[in-house]
């Protein structure tokens, strides 16, 4: 299966191939192989996302896009979203905006339909990366954090119990590497932890096997 | 105008043609062929019997024996093909890389006879391919009659002081155009003495005298910027290197009036022949500053086959996936390519 992905990093660039491939239990091959696409942050997605999803259907082979931005500290996806978008939530902005842009592409007889899989990591992907560890990652402590209670970790301590501080880039992929294939060994857990934002994600690529 | 330069062997662009319009700005990553391309017209401008070797002794790759560059203009109707063929197995180099043995004769004549156009090569002969530096751009000028801005903005405060003298009328539009790009400042001066002459902007407000090695760099380069576009014989041909350096973001369009002001002056009520401008960025604001105009950016990308350029607006299906996308951002995305490579 030939991949494209989007997201915020070159280091969650990293990760994310092999939850790809830990989730599908096979090898994917990255397109394009080396001037990967990058986003700007979540506040260029509304510019963004259309080019990317176009851009891959029309102008590559891809199979499948996946596509990963962090929550930060806009609201946790729900299940009472569905049917009713929340305002700020990244999940349904991404549902809704994908929706749009794939109704809206021309077909092309020579190539299959574009795949796309979309997760929000809450409220980063390095709580992903602490999942079943001492720090009490998940989708619902975050919300309790949002609304004030104290649940032992932020974003900032997120990243620094991962890279430490001011971690040099290539530090960071490697270190994101080295979890990936961690969790990948594990998706369980993570989905019990994650249950909007990685579960679904995880299980619209299992569907692509089918 | 050039329409388009075939490079063959010449460093990074080992196969590349790059498509030119009046105006072009190429963006793509560092070390994709962007400056290479312009030190092409540079030297083909500058070859003359005497310095050929210097042309092949810049150019050469070491794996390669010959260097082709094609120069292709709209209205011209036979094209003009400036080859060397450099026999390097039979002659080699010497140890300053310059061909040994004298045997330049052929590429003399096929120079010679590609010199005989005479209004595309004085096009070439009068390139500039402006790179500046804050230092040279407030440097003291000595007294002389040098008429040209040097490619690093040195001899400004000369030009300038030349077109206050020679062309007031245009003085004025100038100094007038300043107040609108940097409103604290309203006319320029110059500070004469025995050393010889050097920039001085006098503030709007309290009329106080700022020397040029005073002034930041972002106010020297966009002085140097305004003064090129307001040149009464620019040369013919002229490239900016990276123009966004040291530049504030929002004074970017200003940048680009001043370069839209060489290469299409009927839109300023000039009368003056349209100056082809090459320019080259890095700057995602400057390049949302061509949202409507898609078919003067050339994007530049680099592969194991080498440097290719494509001009974005021939790029597949380009209008239904940009849309009104800012273009600086679908650039970033990688879409566009003109990307670093990562591994």
């Amino acid at each position: 299966m030939r991949i494209t992905i989007f997201s915020e990093s070159s280091a969650d660039e990293a990760a994310l191939k092999i939850l790809v491939e830990g989730i599908l239990g096979e090898k994917v091959e990255e397109e394009p192989r080396k001037n990967k696409l990058r986003s700007r942050g979540f506040a260029s997605v509304e510019n963004e996302l259309p080019v990317v999803i176009k851009s891959t259907y029309y102008n590559t082979d891809a199979d499948s896009l996946i596509v990963v931005y962090d929550s930060d500290d806009e609201p946790v996806h729900e299940k009472k979203h569905y049917g009713n978008e929340a305002e700020k939530c990244r999940l349904c902005f991404l549902q809704r905006k994908i929706s749009e842009v794939v109704k809206s592409l021309k077909p092309r007889p020579e190539r299959n339909s574009l795949k796309i899989a979309f997760g929000v990591a809450v409220p980063a992907i390095e709580a992903w990366y602490l999942c079943g560890t001492k720090i009490p990652v998940g989708e619902e402590s975050w919300k309790r954090k949002l609304k004030g209670e104290k649940v032992g970790y932020d974003r900032t301590s997120l990243k620094e119990e991962i890279y430490g501080v001011r971690p040099f880039r290539q530090k960071q992929i490697e270190t994101a590497i080295k979890e990936a294939k961690k969790l990948a060994q594990n998706l369980e857990l993570l989905e019990e932890k994650f249950p909007e934002g990685f579960s679904i994600f995880a299980n619209e690529i299992r569907s692509w096997k089918q | 105008m050039i329409k388009e330069i075939r490079y063959k062997n010449f460093k990074a662009l080992r196969d590349a043609t790059l498509p030119l319009g009046r105006f072009t700005l190429i963006v793509g990553a560092n070390g994709t062929g962007k400056t290479t391309a312009m030190q092409v017209l540079k030297l083909v401008g500058e070859i003359d019997a005497d310095n050929i070797s210097k042309f092949l002794s810049k150019g050469l790759d070491i794996e390669t024996n010959s260097i082709e560059i094609e120069i292709v203009w709209d209205n011209f109707s036979l094209r003009r093909t400036v080859s060397f063929e450099t026999d390097v197995i039979n002659h080699g180099l010497d140890e300053n890389r310059n061909v040994v043995g004298g045997s330049n004769g052929s590429y003399i004549n096929s120079l010679k006879s590609f010199f005989k156009h005479e209004k595309e090569s004085e096009e070439l002969r009068s390139f500039q391919n402006f790179s500046f530096d804050p230092e040279e751009i407030a440097r003291t000028v000595r007294i002389n009659n040098k008429k040209e801005l040097d490619s690093n903005g040195g001899n400004l405060a000369g030009i300038l002081d030349f077109l206050k003298d020679t062309e007031p009328e245009l003085w004025k539009e100038l100094n007038d155009e300043l107040g609108r790009w940097l409103p604290e400042f309203d006319q320029i001066l110059f500070d004469r003495s025995d050393d010889g002459k050097s920039i001085v902007l006098r503030t709007r407000f309290g009329k106080h005298k700022i020397k040029a090695s005073d002034l930041s760099h972002g106010t020297r380069l966009a002085l140097a910027f305004l003064a090129v576009s307001y040149l009464p014989n620019p040369p013919k041909i002229v490239a900016f290197e990276e123009p966004e350096r040291g530049i504030h973001p929002r004074l970017l369009e200003n940048i680009q009036e001043a370069m839209y002001r060489l290469a299409y002056p009927e839109n300023y009520g000039e009368k003056r022949e349209p100056i082809q401008v090459i320019a080259t960025t890095h700057s995602p604001y400057l390049l949302d500053l061509y949202k409507d105009f898609r078919e003067e950016i050339v994007i530049a990308s680099k592969d194991e086959n080498g440097v290719h350029f494509e001009r974005l607006s021939e790029m597949p299906n380009i209008d239904e996936i940009i849309q009104d996308a800012p273009l600086g951002e679908v650039w970033f995305t990688g879409v566009l390519g003109g990307v670093p490579a990562q591994l």
